[in-house]
């Protein structure tokens, strides 16, 4: 067990594998193999057991396929097409269940964007900023300004000329 | 996807992430959305330029809507003018857009210098509907990866691929053949996607089926390969490399062989060249080029050349003999290699000229209509020089020339003097 300390003091006791999906605690932990308190100093004790909840799901899972794969290797002659059928529905299960999860307000996913930056765990990285990108994909630029509350600093002229260098992005 | 509401504390969270975040953030993006971020604000400004993705995808957009053009445009600036302090790792592209090969291969060669490591084609022809009522001819129903007879790009570091277009004969030779070169390779995906082919004859279809070797599922549909790079994943890639099919590409090219020049086009001219090494097939059109060359090369000294027959497998024996070698026998009875050297001492000229003086079928000229330069091709419009004050013209004023410079003079308003010097008779015809 690991305890991972949040920045408002809040700790966390979670297992090793879990704490490794990190690759920052995974590297701590590589270069002191004693370490059982790892304080986070960027990331709240919210945002935090977020992150956790992310990371407890993702071992489970990959744990649960090895066990899986390796029942198969121990009873023998099962044909392969089951553990591949498998992987496949628990890929889709996991997919589902992170879609799920990353439906979170604009504050939270961006402290998750943060969180996962700092922490380096490239999968939670992945689904923050494809949800971010996702956002503003269906959305004209006056809606994404509104969406964000990006306050547009450009006179007229100078919007009207950036849009003319490029204008096949306005069409 | 939740719905996002704006902050009641109106602070703008997404303008204060990093540089590197945001652009992790746009690159997602497909490049025609990536490129309006630049008008939010100046934090925007230029951030989507500095994408290492580019993502010329056109799904989002509805059929139509885009227009080849646009596309156009959008590669250019996205793609073709980005310098290499920028570099570039994914590349995503619709063929159904690049209409023109060489186009897409120009892309292709630019996006490998910028160093690109992940390559997605998509097939997709959203506008074929369109084209098809407009009696829009194309040999192909479906978007071709690269002309017959044109060069495969070679991405020896390239590490992943995905293509999703139509495997058929044409499309999966190109890829093979791409792949053979792909050396770096550790992640592969093809998907063959067919489009609809109504209007396409129910024989012709079979020629557009996919060729994909037949995975594990028994299904030609796909194959998704990862890892290559440890051997023994491997195998089903050999498998997928070695596959034959039948030489399509060859059928189709007038030319079984490389052509050093099309028809037509002016041979170069070296005056200072003193070696010259060949080795490729000198059919008669090739020959011809050669020939034509070597008049032009006054100064060689030595010359040699070797006539190369490749894998002629699907070229009709009665045809055959058109690409035999042209060059002439030499001592040895044998017409497969020419070689001179010393060629500056006049002893050795001998067969030198021999090679010179032999006729061929004066092809190249029957292809073009006229034996002098044309001034203008027929239909073109002609130019017109409002503030030309003087003008020399030395070509021969033979009847279709002389029309199109009449129209010009006639254009010329503020000309005051003329000089026209016909090239063939020779005489000089002032006018003031």
């Amino acid at each position: 067990m690991i305890t991972l300390t949040s920045s408002d003091g809040v700790q966390f006791d979670v297992r090793e594998a879990v704490a490794k999906e990190s690759q920052i605690i995974r590297d701590m932990i590589q270069d002191d193999c004693v370490i059982t308190n790892i304080p986070l100093a960027n990331v709240n004790h919210k945002i935090l057991s977020i992150v956790l909840e992310y990371c407890q799901m993702h071992v489970d899972k990959t744990e649960m396929e090895v066990n899986a794969s390796k029942h198969q290797t121990t009873t023998g002659e099962g044909s392969s097409s089951v553990p591949v059928a498998l992987k496949v529905s628990s890929n889709k299960n996991l997919n589902d269940w992170d879609k799920e999860f990353i439906n979170v307000d604009l504050d939270t996913l961006y402290d998750l964007i943060l969180a996962a930056n700092y922490l380096n765990i490239s999968g939670l990285l992945n689904l923050t900023t494809q949800a971010a990108a996702d956002i503003i994909k269906g959305k004209t630029t006056e809606e994404i300004r509104a969406t964000f509350n990006i306050k547009n600093d450009f006179t007229p002229e100078e919007e009207a000329a950036i849009r003319k260098e490029n204008p096949w992005a306005f069409e | 996807m939740a719905i996002f509401q704006s902050n009641p504390d109106q602070t703008d969270h997404l303008s204060s992430l990093s540089d590197a975040l945001l652009i992790t953030i746009i690159s997602l993006l497909p490049t025609y959305i990536a490129a309006r971020t630049s008008v939010l604000s100046r934090r925007f400004r230029h951030l989507w330029k500095n994408s290492p993705s580019v993502d010329l995808s056109t799904k989002c957009i509805p059929d139509g809507q885009f227009k080849h053009s646009t596309y156009a445009a959008m590669a250019n600036s996205s793609l073709l003018s980005r310098t290499s302090s920028n570099s570039l790792l994914r590349l995503h592209l619709d063929l159904g857009y690049l209409s023109n090969s060489s186009f897409f291969c120009s892309l292709l060669v630019h996006a490998h210098a910028l160093g690109l490591r992940h390559l997605t084609i998509d097939g997709y022809w959203g506008i074929v509907e369109f084209e098809l009522l407009l009696g829009f001819v194309s040999d192909d129903p479906f978007p071709v990866l690269l002309e017959p007879g044109k060069e495969v790009s070679t991405f020896p570091n390239l590490k992943n691929l995905d293509i999703s277009i139509c495997f058929h004969e044409c499309n999966f030779e190109a890829v093979v053949m791409m792949l053979h070169h792909s050396t770096a390779l550790e992640s592969l995906e093809l998907q063959h996607k067919t489009s609809d082919m109504l209007g396409v004859k129910r024989a012709k279809r079979i020629a557009w089926r996919s060729m994909l070797p037949c995975n594990s599922d028994g299904s030609n549909r796909y194959v998704c390969l990862k890892n290559l790079h440890l051997g023994e994943n491997r195998e089903e890639f050999n498998k997928l490399l070695n596959k034959k099919c039948t030489p399509m590409r060859q059928r189709v090219s007038d030319y079984p062989f490389p052509v050093l020049l099309e028809p037509g086009k002016e041979v170069p001219t070296f005056p200072n060249l003193k070696h010259l090494d060949m080795s490729m097939c000198f059919h008669k059109c090739n020959f011809e080029t050669v020939v034509t060359m070597l008049h032009h090369c006054t100064t060689l000294e030595s010359l040699k050349l070797h006539h190369k027959s490749t894998d002629m497998l699907g070229v009709k024996r009665g045809k055959r003999n058109a690409w035999r070698s042209m060059l002439p026998r030499n001592s040895d009875g044998n017409n497969q290699y020419a070689c001179f050297k010393n060629l500056h001492f006049g002893e050795n000229r001998k067969e030198f000229k021999k090679l010179l003086n032999k006729k061929c079928t004066p092809k190249r000229q029957r292809l073009s209509d006229y034996p002098f330069s044309v001034l203008m091709e027929p239909g073109k419009r002609v130019p017109t020089f409002p503030n030309v004050k003087h003008l020399d013209v030395s070509v021969c004023l033979h009847e279709y020339n002389s029309e199109a410079m009449v129209t010009m003079l006639h254009h010329s308003t503020a000309l005051e003097s003329l000089e026209l010097h016909h090239k063939q008779l020779g005489f000089n015809w002032d006018k003031g």
